[in-house]
């Protein structure tokens, strides 16, 4: 009876297989995420940087007409809105107020908002013109207390994107706001994951020592 | 959407990614290919600075028949990184 000797097989050169971890796939991606977006939005987080320091310091900067005035009337007594808004087209320049002339009635497309301030007691009406002239009109008297242009409703179109046509263009600013998120997050991600990994490892290295 | 928006946000955000992929094969490219990639960086970086002075002029400035501002502010973000490659693949320092 023959016998049967097993005989083991010969050794086969094993490769290792290098598999990412979680964290590694994650740290990668947060890279990619960090570059490519940091790059993309580079340019519109600059001009939205710019344009915030500009509009917070508005009337610092003259941007903003600071009107100091006090109420000359009781509230209850306040001029009608079409008399202030008449008040304040005579007082605007003619290149404010386009095909309208005084003593013609109230044109309400020329206007684009009136800002009331009972404490103050005068309401600011700002116009559709280029330069957004507004006029601060006692709202007891009537009176035009200041004229002058409101430069920071540029700034403030800009800040937004409306300045490249309207409400639709306001995404471009979100794109780059989600985009700044991101990339803070991803920042501290790759900032932070290998130190809290390295510190993780070495604890293990001296619990086993 | 106007012509000079479009370009506007081809350069914004087109210009930049591209440039980023094309950085990414840097170390592969001949030297006139990274000499027109570092004459497009600089072009769009003088745009960026360009498009941002020029795009806060006050619009009551603007005169109907101005074209610098336009150019500058909408149109320079592509040209520039345009002229820039071609100018740095053309007079880069790798001819020397």
């Amino acid at each position: 009876m023959a016998a049967t000797v097993l005989k083991p097989d010969p050794p086969v050169a094993v490769r290792p297989v290098h598999r990412a971890t979680s964290r590694q796939r994650m740290s990668k991606a947060a890279f990619h995420i960090h570059l490519w977006l940091g790059v993309l939005s580079t340019m519109a987080l600059i001009a939205i940087a710019i344009t915030g320091i500009l509009l917070n310091h508005k009337r610092g900067l003259g941007l903003m007409p600071e009107v100091e005035h006090a109420p000359s009337a009781a509230f209850v007594d306040a001029t009608s809105l079409e008399r202030l808004a008449h008040a304040a087209l005579e007082a605007a320049p003619p290149a404010a107020r386009p095909g309208w002339n005084p003593g013609d009635p109230v044109d309400v497309g020329l206007i684009d908002r009136m800002d009331v301030r009972p404490r103050n007691g005068f309401v600011k009406v700002r116009l559709r013109d280029k330069a957004s002239t507004e006029a601060t009109v006692d709202i007891g008297s009537g009176r035009v207390v200041h004229v002058g242009r409101r430069g920071d409703v540029f700034l403030e179109k800009l800040h937004s994107g409306e300045i490249f046509g309207g409400q639709p263009f306001v995404i471009l600013s979100d794109i780059a706001a989600v985009a700044l998120v991101l990339t803070l997050i991803t920042g501290y991600w790759l900032w932070l994951v290998p130190k809290l990994h390295r510190g993780h490892e070495r604890k293990k290295g001296g619990d086993h020592a | 959407m106007s012509p000079g928006i479009v370009v506007f946000l081809l350069g914004l955000f087109a210009v930049p990614i591209v440039l980023l992929s094309w950085g990414h094969k840097i170390r592969w490219l001949s030297p006139a290919k990274r000499s027109a990639f570092w004459g497009a960086v600089i072009g769009h970086c003088a745009a960026g600075v360009l498009a941002l002075s020029f795009g806060m002029i006050p619009p009551e400035s603007w005169t109907p028949d101005e074209t610098v501002r336009g150019f500058l502010g909408l149109w320079s973000l592509l040209v520039l990184p345009v002229l820039g490659g071609v100018g740095g693949a053309l007079f880069g320092p790798h001819r020397r």
